[in-house]
């Protein structure tokens, strides 16, 4: 499903440096990605979402390869097949939680907005526990909420490809176990591939594969040489 | 298009306070020389054109846009009055018509015009209900006045005493309406009109009481004999005039001698205008003749020099004021960072987030510019007869 090929990359004037020479995730996978702060975790989901290009080498998403997309292309390409869940949830304070999970249908008109995607958008909300709560704004929900419209928004595009940066690291053990139910849930049903960052050491069991960045990075010669 | 738009509103709508108090700055700053150009280029019209619709006028040497200004617009006048002979000199004189005016009084705040009926269709004015005033103590309202005193056809008003401690100066009348004019939408709608013998009795010049030949208690009279009878203060002037009384009101003195603030001059043609003012320009006497047009026109000149002061110096704040509104939204962006980062991550298209903050400011300007555009309309209705009021 996802290949990265001796991809290589960089920050303009700084000395990490980020290497993989070879990484398939396979469709329906669920790949854990851990390592300590600042070691890459986030750059290496920024590269397979095409956020980031990597400096060199190829990054494969189901026979499309992303160096050869333009950026409009590559965004294109992540609204239909991918969904994206932030460690800090990224809700937009001004929406109402409905107009915050149809988000993803508005702002790019590769995807159509009609009534059936208010129902679908109604009706992950309401699988998330927040029916009731449709046009409360985000500063009138718990942390925990906050992270399920983060969640549905994801989702509500039918995403082929769940990619998360540390989802469960502000909850609480009760939120964070609900958060994660709800991901693999989904995951399972419609054998969507996840790529997680996590710090988490007790949810490692629920995935398939866990790598550790620490294995394509420079960050651990870099501190051992400047410890 | 609809999409951005939708984001850009709700964003607005959620930061209702702030979007208010961006709208209502940049409406202040659109407003300033915008309503105050429409201001002073109405008001300007409007006092031409009632100037230009008076001929000429007459009245005692001095300030000549103090006589303008009163005249046209019934302000009690700074300056002194002419004799009543002026008007009588002019009608002999066979080159217009005359029409005196009468300013000294009120009602209220409402302008008594002692003046004749010749005023009615030189100003064109219609009625609205009643008649014309035909005797001594009658009067016809301007329709403002008549709403403001709330008076109706067979009621009646009282003129303003001029001063508690002037023992010598007017008295209350009290004058029956007999007409309410029609609105105009001048000045004429202010004033109340009545002949210029009434507001003669207002001053004082003439007055009636009781017969003293008929008064049998003596201590009311100071002389008594077959010829005459001298009465004391204790005899007491009539305050209304009255078909039981009317007969009773009598002049002191020659009326050629009453008080006159001004006289509209409608000269036949143009060639007796010239001649008028020829003939006034080489009096030596207290009189002086002047096209209200022309003295306007000066005012004008003077307001439109403050008007351009005025819109060049809001100009310059509205620059200044305009570039803080452009840093503030440029802070505002920056501040957003993070949620417009988010649009861009989640795959917002080409343009988007561009058409979002534009379509932001759009809709503030131009919500901005409509409110800007009401405050001058409202400061056309509202904003005129101040301005009026002010020069006047």
């Amino acid at each position: 499903m996802i290949q990265l090929k001796e991809v290589q990359f960089s920050y303009p004037g700084d000395s990490f440096k980020l290497s993989i020479p070879r990484l398939d995730i396979g469709r329906s996978e669920k790949l854990a990605i851990t390592g300590p702060s600042g070691c890459g975790k986030t750059t290496l989901l920024n590269l397979i979402s095409g956020i980031s290009r990597p400096g060199s080498g190829r990054i494969i998403l189901e026979d499309i390869e992303l160096s050869e997309l333009s950026e409009q292309d590559i965004k294109d390409l992540r609204l239909v097949k991918m969904g994206l869940i932030f460690q800090q949830f990224e809700l937009l304070d001004y929406l109402s939680v409905l107009d915050n999970v149809m988000l993803p249908f508005r702002i790019n008109p590769i995807l159509n907005l009609d009534d059936d995607i208010k129902e679908r958008a109604f009706s992950v909300i309401s699988s998330m526990g927040l029916g009731d709560k449709l046009k409360r704004y985000p500063a009138k929900l718990s942390q925990g909420e906050r992270q399920r419209v983060s969640v549905a928004r994801a989702l509500v595009t039918k995403p082929e490809v769940l990619i998360c940066d540390e989802p469960t690291a502000n909850l609480d053990p009760v939120n964070r176990d609900r958060i994660l139910d709800i991901i693999d849930s989904y995951c399972d049903e419609t054998k969507t591939t996840l790529i997680m960052v996590t710090h988490d050491q007790e949810i490692l069991q629920r995935f398939h594969r866990i790598i550790n960045i620490l294995d394509y990075s420079n960050y651990k010669d870099k501190n051992e040489l400047n410890g | 298009m609809g999409n951005s738009f939708y984001i850009a509103w709700k964003y607005l709508q959620f930061y209702w306070g702030k979007t208010l108090l961006l709208i209502l700055s940049i409406a202040l700053v659109i407003f300033i020389p915008l309503g105050l150009n429409y201001l002073v280029n109405k008001g300007s019209a409007d006092l031409m054109d009632r100037a230009e619709k008076t001929p000429l006028i007459v009245g005692a040497k001095g300030s000549e846009t103090e006589l303008s200004l009163s005249s046209l617009y019934f302000k009690k006048p700074k300056i002194e009055a002419l004799e009543y002979r002026e008007v009588e000199k002019l009608k002999s004189q066979q080159l217009g018509k005359p029409i005196p005016l009468n300013l000294e009084y009120l009602v209220k705040e409402q302008p008594i015009v002692g003046t004749t009926s010749d005023y009615f269709e030189f100003r064109k004015l219609q009625l609205k209900e009643g008649r014309r005033m035909a005797i001594l103590g009658e009067c016809v309202m301007g329709a403002k006045a008549a709403e403001n005193l709330n008076v109706k056809v067979g009621g009646s008003v009282i003129s303003s005493p001029s001063g508690a401690f002037d023992v010598a100066g007017s008295f209350p009348l009290k004058m029956s309406v007999v007409g309410i004019l029609a609105e105009a939408g001048t000045p004429d709608d202010e004033a109340i009109f009545t002949d210029i013998k009434t507001s003669w009795v207002i001053s004082g010049k003439a007055h009636g009481h009781q017969d003293l030949q008929q008064i049998e208690n003596d201590s009311l009279l100071l002389d008594k004999n077959e010829s005459q009878a001298v009465a004391s203060p204790a005899v007491l002037s009539y305050t209304e005039i009255t078909p039981e009384n009317i007969n009773s009101f009598h002049f002191h003195g020659d009326p050629s001698d009453y008080p006159v603030n001004a006289i509209i001059v409608q000269p036949n043609d143009r060639k007796s205008g010239l001649m008028l003012r020829g003939r006034y320009e080489n009096e030596q006497d207290a009189a002086q003749m002047l096209v209200p047009a022309e003295v306007i026109a000066q005012l004008v000149d003077t307001m439109i020099s403050v008007r351009d002061l005025l819109i060049l110096a809001g100009v310059i704040i509205g620059i200044a004021c305009l570039a803080i509104l452009a840093f503030v939204f440029a802070l505002s962006i920056k501040l957003r960072k993070a949620e417009l980062t988010t649009m861009k991550h989640i795959g917002a298209a080409r343009n988007f987030i561009g058409s979002v903050l534009s379509l932001e400011i759009g809709i503030v300007l131009i919500s901005a510019i409509i409110i800007s555009g009401l405050l001058t309309l409202l400061m056309g209705n509202f904003g005129i007869p101040l301005i009026e009021k002010f020069i006047s």
